[in-house]
Order: structure tokens, then sequence, then C-alpha cells
């Protein structure tokens, strides 16, 4: 392997053997991809006319004023498709071109991730397959919709709970028994080496952009950065540009109902060293076996986390912490009525969590990444609200 | 030639799983894989994930575990426990109290790669897989590093389905032949099968069949035990 396959003791390539081949395949065509000059051109291309790159760095006034800081929003919910989801796959959707792939296999919790999917194999002329759990098709039904507008084919998995999880554990599946001719799109910066280090690179727009818009909008750089983790890809992403500097970073995970194992995905918080999908990291556990996890928002249920995370954690760099569903609601209105932008759920934990701790915060100039926008969710409000 | 069956512990109910211990024990089947239920079982088919769910909606992991103990007395041959890395990574010191009984640990998510410096932390002897996707190099390292045998992954994808082998599948199995003994697993439920891969290997494992007929009762798990004609073999 040329490149590091580990972040600490996080990661590694738990899988069956079968997909060793296949993940150094992904590894040499990656590498070979980031070096050909056509393929970068054209993504740097369609970064900018297709996704809408650089999305802008808003500066919140009103938000600001209510939380006595100064707060900047990333704005990835103006990234076509509406989430961050997009430079992953469009990044990939063209890695898989270049390996000569013509299959593409993704999974979907909130199904952004597959929606992007979707609109990139609609875009590069690709065969798609989307898993998306039971529970998570009923409650994202719109984004379904719009997967086979564009093409896809939605498999709704309904083992082992029905979410983001069982939807990984089918993706590998047909991953294992069609590995010769299938490129499996993963959507965060979870799963086996490469995965980790590919989503995170393709992200990584993100925080480079942000840093560069900061600078300007201010002559120096902010004091924090705030992101949701589900699994990890949005944060990373903007994270990955501020890791030198002298920056606080701040993950922010679902804390769910409560703080009962069950009850939550607050896996950097809460959770314990263990295996799932293909990497070491932290997880939610009992008894060596994955717990159940709940998220008011369908982005963040995963009980596994990216493995850079773990390492983030554990080297103190980055501090993980949470919010209650109830608070996410809260952070979600006050944005929708504050500055007329409705953020997804996923994203009003980071704002939730400025909220919550305005003392800290006070007088700060902090960046929160706005990973996505909250239409997709308008029927979990509703739901929430009768 | 050694006939293995695999047996999820305490499937479908822990006096059964028993019972099919000793079958297996009076009708002379060489060696058990002893399957240890985990929440995400991404190497198994439909019919051993469904029933690794049943069992953990009714027993522990440790349950599992302290049956191994009875296997032990019960059944003379060879042992080995087949499961997920998260199992004996999270359960730590306390799987080598059971990992002590078997002649090998089978881990479905190993790869050889990261199997050599989990061996080390895990104290056992961790069995190696090759499959029709392995590379010269892939095979190399997994020869290397065997102790007991190479468990050959007969088919691209999950466990259950049909059992076929195309030439150069055939080619990868001989030549891991020449350096050590050669199980085949996946995919292989009768008599047929049998007869097909001892032509080319050392011994079989049965999984999903095997798991189908003792659903159906003790007795039909033992018609099917004989079936396989191991008495004569």
């Amino acid at each position: 392997m040329k490149l590091k396959h580990y972040f600490g003791e996080f990661g590694g390539q738990f899988v069956p053997e079968t997909l060793i081949p296949a993940l150094d395949e992904l590894e040499e065509g990656y590498i070979a991809f980031k070096k050909d000059k056509n393929t970068q051109q054209q993504l740097n291309e369609l970064f900018k006319t297709y996704v809408g790159r650089p999305t802008p760095l808003y500066f919140a006034k009103n938000f600001s004023d209510y939380v006595g800081a100064k707060v900047y929003l990333k704005r990835e919910d103006l990234a076509h498709t509406g989430a961050h989801k997009i430079n992953n796959t469009l990044a990939q959707g063209l890695l898989a071109k270049f390996m000569g792939k013509k299959r593409i296999i993704a999974e979907t919790g909130a199904g952004q991730h597959g929606v992007a999917t979707a609109t990139v194999c609609a875009l590069l002329n690709l065969e798609c397959v989307v898993y998306m759990g039971k529970t998570d098709v009923e409650r994202q039904s719109t984004n379904v919709d719009k997967m086979k507008i564009l093409g896809a084919e939605v498999i709704s998995v309904e083992k082992s709970g029905g979410t983001l999880k069982s939807a990984i554990n089918e993706a590998l599946r047909d991953w294992v028994a069609n590995v010769q001719t299938t490129y499996y799109l993963l959507g965060s910066v979870v799963g086996p080496h490469p995965f980790p280090t590919i989503v995170g690179d393709f992200q990584s727009v993100i925080g480079k952009e942000a840093k560069r818009q900061i600078k300007k909008c201010e002559g120096k750089l902010c004091d924090a950065v705030v992101a949701c983790v589900g699994g990890g890809s949005n944060a990373y992403g903007i994270f990955s540009a501020f890791l030198k500097d002298d920056v606080e970073l701040y993950g922010i995970e679902a804390g769910g109902r409560s703080i009962n194992l069950g009850d939550h995905s607050a896996t950097l918080s809460l959770g314990t060293k263990g295996i799932l999908h293909g990497s070491l990291s932290y997880l939610l556990q009992r008894q060596a076996n994955v717990m159940p996890v709940h998220s008011i928002s369908a982005g963040l249920d995963y009980p596994g986390v990216g493995p850079m995370h773990s390492f983030l954690k554990d080297t103190k760099r980055v501090i993980y912490d949470y919010v209650f569903d109830d608070q996410a609601l809260e952070g979600f209105f006050a944005l929708s009525k504050l500055e007329g932008i409705i953020p997804a759920l996923e994203s009003s934990h980071a704002l939730a969590y400025v909220l919550a701790q305005k003392e800290k915060f006070k007088n700060k100039t902090i960046i929160i990444n706005l990973s996505g926008r909250g239409d997709k969710d308008l029927d979990i409000i509703r739901m929430v609200q009768e | 030639m050694n006939i293995g069956i695999y047996l999820i512990s305490n499937y479908p109910k822990k006096s059964t799983f028993l019972e099919a211990v000793e079958i297996c024990n009076s009708l002379d089947v060489d060696f058990l894989e002893i399957g240890i239920p985990f929440s995400d079982p991404i190497a198994d088919g439909a019919v051993l994930e469904k029933a690794s769910f049943e069992m953990l909606d009714k027993y522990t992991t440790r349950d599992f575990l302290e049956s191994l103990f009875e296997v032990k007395r019960l059944f003379q041959k060879r042992l080995y426990i087949m499961t997920y890395t998260n199992i004996p990574y999270s359960l730590k010191d306390e799987f080598n109290k059971y990992s002590k009984l078997a002649s090998g640990v089978i881990l479905a998510d190993l790869p050889v790669r990261e199997a050599i410096g989990f061996e080390k932390k895990l104290g056992c002897n961790i069995i190696k897989f090759a499959t029709p996707e392995s590379r010269s190099s892939d095979l190399d390292l997994a020869i290397k590093s065997t102790k007991d045998f190479i468990y050959f992954i007969s088919k691209r994808g999950i466990t259950g389905g049909d059992f076929a082998l195309d030439s150069q599948t055939v080619q990868k199995i001989n030549y891991c032949k020449k350096h050590t003994k050669v199980y085949l697993g996946f995919g292989i439920r009768n008599a047929n099968d049998i007869a097909k891969a001892f032509s080319i290997s050392d011994g079989v494992i049965i999984g999903t069949q095997a798991a189908i007929e003792l659903q159906k009762g003790v007795q039909d798990f033992e018609r099917f035990i004989k079936s396989l004609k191991l008495i004569n073999l």
C-alpha cells in the first residue's frame, strides 16, 4: 500500500479477503487520478459550473447578534443537490469512470448521499444502485423519489434496524459479489482504507475554500470551526484545512433522546473502540455487538465514525460533544427564523451547539459548516410538531 | 480428506445445537466451526444472517462463547471459532479463555494482511483466507503465514448460493495446495459438491445447508450429515 492506512491506531481494512484486491485497485486508481491533469481539470470545472463552487461564506448577522458571537456559515447547503455530499460523489464518480467501472453502488442514510450519487451517475452515464434502510426510505420519501427520477434503482433494506448501518452491510455484500464490475461509492469518511482518505480528500475543498474566504473577510483566521458529525465527512472536510492552525475545532454529534445506549448516535462522545464496516474506530456497542442508534436526523444515526475523527479525539485536536434532538430543533428554527435559511437537521446540531454554548463562543469569530439544507426534513418537522 | 460442519452457537436453541454437535461427533465429522453471532455479519448470506439475528435476540455473546466448553466436551476432534473481528477485539483478554479451546479462529472480516498483526495481539492461530480474487502476492502472503489450513472462499460473494469453480480459481487452489492444506467453503451443499471439491482440495466446510437442515430438526440434520457419506470417506 502506498498511502497511510491507519490514523494512529484507527482505520485499517477489516473486510472479507475478496475485497482486498479491489481496495488496492481503488488506491492505485485514486493515486493515478490525482496525478492526471485532464481529470483534475474536469473535476475543477464541474465543481465550478455544475456544483456551484466555491460555495459562499456568509456572515450571519442576525444569528450572530442572537448568540453574541461573529458567526459565518459555510454554505454547503447551496451546493447542487443541497448538501456537501456532491463534492465526494462527483469526484468519486469521475474516479470510477477513470478506472473503467460502469456500475455504481452506494448506501444512503438521509438520502443526501444517494441523491448526490444518482445525480452524478446521471451526469456521467453510469448505472446506479442505492441501498437505503427501510426506516430511512419511509422518513425520507422525497429523496427516494428524486433518486428514482434520476434513474437510480433504490433497494430498501429491512434487516438490522433498516437504517444507514443496514444499508452499508448490504452494499458491502453487493460489492463482494460483484467486485469485478462494480465501484462502491462510499458516502462518508468511514469504511476500509482507502475510503476515509479518499472521501476526506474530496471533501477537503470545503475547508480550503473556507480558510481562504475567512482570511479575505476578516484579514485573519477564525477562532473556531463547528461542524456536525455522523460518519464525519463534512466535519473532516472543513477541519482538515485548519488542523495545523491555532483554531478550535468542534465536532457535534447527535445526542438523540438521551445518553442511554440506543437513544443517541454520539459515537465519539459516548462510544468505545471497536471494528465495524472495515475500520477500527469508536463504536456504539454492547458485548461486542453494534447497538441500534437514534437521531432526529437520518444523516447522523450511524453507530460508527470515521477513523480520523477517533484519532483527532484521542490526540485532543478536536473537541467532540453532542446536542439532543430538541436542541437540534431549536437550532433548526433559530436559523430559519433569524436568517431565512432552513438548515438540514444534521447541520442544525452544529448550530444548536453554538446556541447552547453562548458563553464559550462569546465575541469569538466562528465558522459553522452548514452542510445541507432542510427541505428534505420537512416531513420530520411536521411529525414532531404534531 | 476433511469435512467440517459450521454450526451457529446455540442455534436453533441450545439443546438442539448440542445434539447436533453429538451427531457430528458420532458420524465422525472431522472438524466443527462454531459461529458466534455478530450484529453486522457482512459475509453471511440471508440464511445465516437470519439465524444469527434470531440467536442475538435469545442469547448473549457470553452465552454463545460459554457453549464452547460443552462443545469441546462432546466433540472429540478439532474445533474452530468463526466470528467477526470486533468480537475478539472488543472482548480482549476475555476471548482468550474461549479461543484456547479451539485449533484456530476464523474471522470473516479479517483479511490476511490485517490478520498477521492481529494474531500476535490475540495470541491464537487465525485462519488465513484465499479467494478467486487473490493475486499471487496475496496467495504467497497467506501461504507464508498459515499454520493450519488456508480457507479458500470458493466464490465471490456471501455464504450460500451455488458451488462452481472457474479454471483460474482451480489454478489458485492448486498453487496453495503445493505449500499447505486447502479447505474450500461457501456454496458447498451436498455429496456432489463435496466430491467435486475433494478432487482439488484437502477438505470442505459446509455452513448454510447445515443450518437449513438443523432448522428442520435433528433427524433431518442427522440424515443430511449421513448423506454426505462421511463414514465412507
